[in-house]
């Protein structure tokens, strides 16, 4: 005990990291385990968002002050911008109140169904992950607004309606997404125009599709775009996921191995919607 | 207690860049690359501080990544205790000058921290899109290098860290 004792002593910095690092990995094993110590992180991870989305707040309302000089000027040219728009589209709208019409007759006939109208809640990103290695987004809205786990994230850019993730954790005021690049993320997808089934896996920057069988490689086109399937509880159909961007048919695998690139660019959102699991 | 107070600063600093970057500098990303500016914070201040404060330093930012992220608690915990012991133990066994050595600390300090990740994750069976074969860790090391003299040099400036005090040493 004594010669323990004097070890410490004399290795004090070594000993330190060494204990340090098994309160770590004990930690990190039973968090991965244990119900009640992913509740403490739960909680920790409470306090520690609300600050987050006060500094969030306090730091963007900041950088909104400043650059509001320079959107004025922007603002003032794209309102005469769209002055002249506006005369341009109100013809367009003759246009299209007859299109929509159609559209609706065709609709009768063919016998499909009004395009679903998901109850969604509007959420604003105010974090991500801080480290490299991980890739949650965090927004900021939580329990309190009526967020649950398991919903799914959609977001609109470049005109599409694109999935984003789900909803992994929530807090009062704060939910964390695992967006669908992640490793983690896994979706049950088909092909919009061939209808071919697969499953989307994350890699970080793209998405992998599998379970595609290699027959369908002929009809598959690069550029195809690719929407959920529905067939998971989470997703609703019909939801864009990304574009194809490489067909391969390795030997050594039984399905084809196909790369998409996300519909939403994950570096550019700033808003998503929650869609509401239990409306659909 | 002066010390103290000392290491104080540089966790309420640590803490206050990581709240921060993660609500703001986790948006720039650099040919696909995200800028740690927490990490790189963090080892010049190990380099500063020593092996033992560094550790705690390391160890108490760690788990507040861990809470405010996805990784399993104890992750960075572990890695920034590891990163702060190594690093710290480099105090005062070498030359400072503002540029090189910085850099090489954090060049060293980020290849370990890819291959913690590696390791631990592995052995957790946790996939992420981290790797140290990736062309995204290429790109974070080199903008970790290149940006270490300019942070290490902020840090001069309002006096978190004293190059004479080096010295002295």
């Amino acid at each position: 005990m004594l010669r323990l004792k004097k070890f410490i002593v004399t290795h004090k910095s070594g000993s330190l990291v060494l204990l340090l690092f098994v309160i770590s990995l004990l930690i990190m094993v039973a968090s991965t385990d244990d119900k009640n110590l992913i509740n403490v992180k739960k909680i920790s991870s409470g306090t520690l968002s609300t600050i987050q989305l006060g500094i969030s707040n306090i730091t963007g309302f900041i950088i909104d002050s400043i650059t509001s000089i320079g959107k004025l000027r922007r603002l003032q040219n794209d309102y005469f911008e769209l002055q002249k728009m506006l005369t341009n589209y109100q013809s367009i709208e003759r246009d299209l109140i007859e299109l929509k019409n159609e559209n609706n007759r065709l609709r009768e006939l063919l016998q499909l169904s009004q395009a679903i109208n998901y109850d969604h809640i509007v959420a604003k990103i105010i974090a991500r992950d801080p480290s490299n290695i991980f890739s949650t987004i965090i927004i900021n809205k939580g329990e309190a607004h009526g967020v649950s786990t398991n919903s799914a994230v959609v977001a609109n850019q470049k005109g599409f309606q694109g999935l984003v993730g789900k909803i992994i954790e929530v807090d009062s005021y704060t939910s964390k997404i695992l967006p669908i690049i992640d490793p983690n993320s896994y979706v049950a997808v088909r092909t919009q125009q061939t209808r071919y089934e697969g499953l989307a896996n994350g890699m970080g920057t793209h998405i992998s599709i599998q379970y595609i069988e290699k027959s369908a490689d002929k009809e598959i086109q690069y550029g195809d775009l690719v929407v959920t399937s529905g067939l998971q509880s989470i997703y609703p159909a019909g939801i864009y996921v990304g574009r194809i961007r490489s067909i391969l048919a390795p030997e050594w695998l039984p399905s084809l191995e196909i790369k998409l690139e996300p519909i939403i660019d994950f570096s550019r959102i700033e808003y998503v919607f929650i869609i509401d699991g239990e409306k659909y | 207690m002066t010390y103290f107070k000392n290491y104080l600063i540089h966790l309420i600093i640590l803490l206050a860049i990581l709240f921060f970057q993660a609500a703001f500098i986790q948006h720039i990303t650099i040919f696909g690359g995200n800028l740690d500016v927490v990490f790189i914070v963090f080892v010049c201040s190990a380099y500063y501080v020593g092996p033992v404060p560094a550790q705690i330093i390391g160890f108490l930012t760690g788990l507040t990544i861990d809470s405010i992220g996805l990784s399993p608690m104890g992750f960075h915990a572990g890695l920034y205790a590891l990163v702060g012991y190594f690093i710290g133990s480099t105090k005062g066994k070498m030359v400072v000058e503002p540029l090189f050595v910085p850099a090489l600390l954090v060049l060293f300090a980020t290849l370990f921290k890819s291959f913690y990740s590696s390791i631990v994750l592995h052995i957790l069976s946790i996939s992420t899109a981290y790797s140290i074969f990736s062309s995204s860790f290429a790109i974070e090391l080199l903008v970790n290098i290149l940006i270490t003299p300019f942070i290490f040099t902020g840090m001069r400036i309002i006096k978190i860290v004293d190059i004479k005090e080096y010295r002295r040493l």
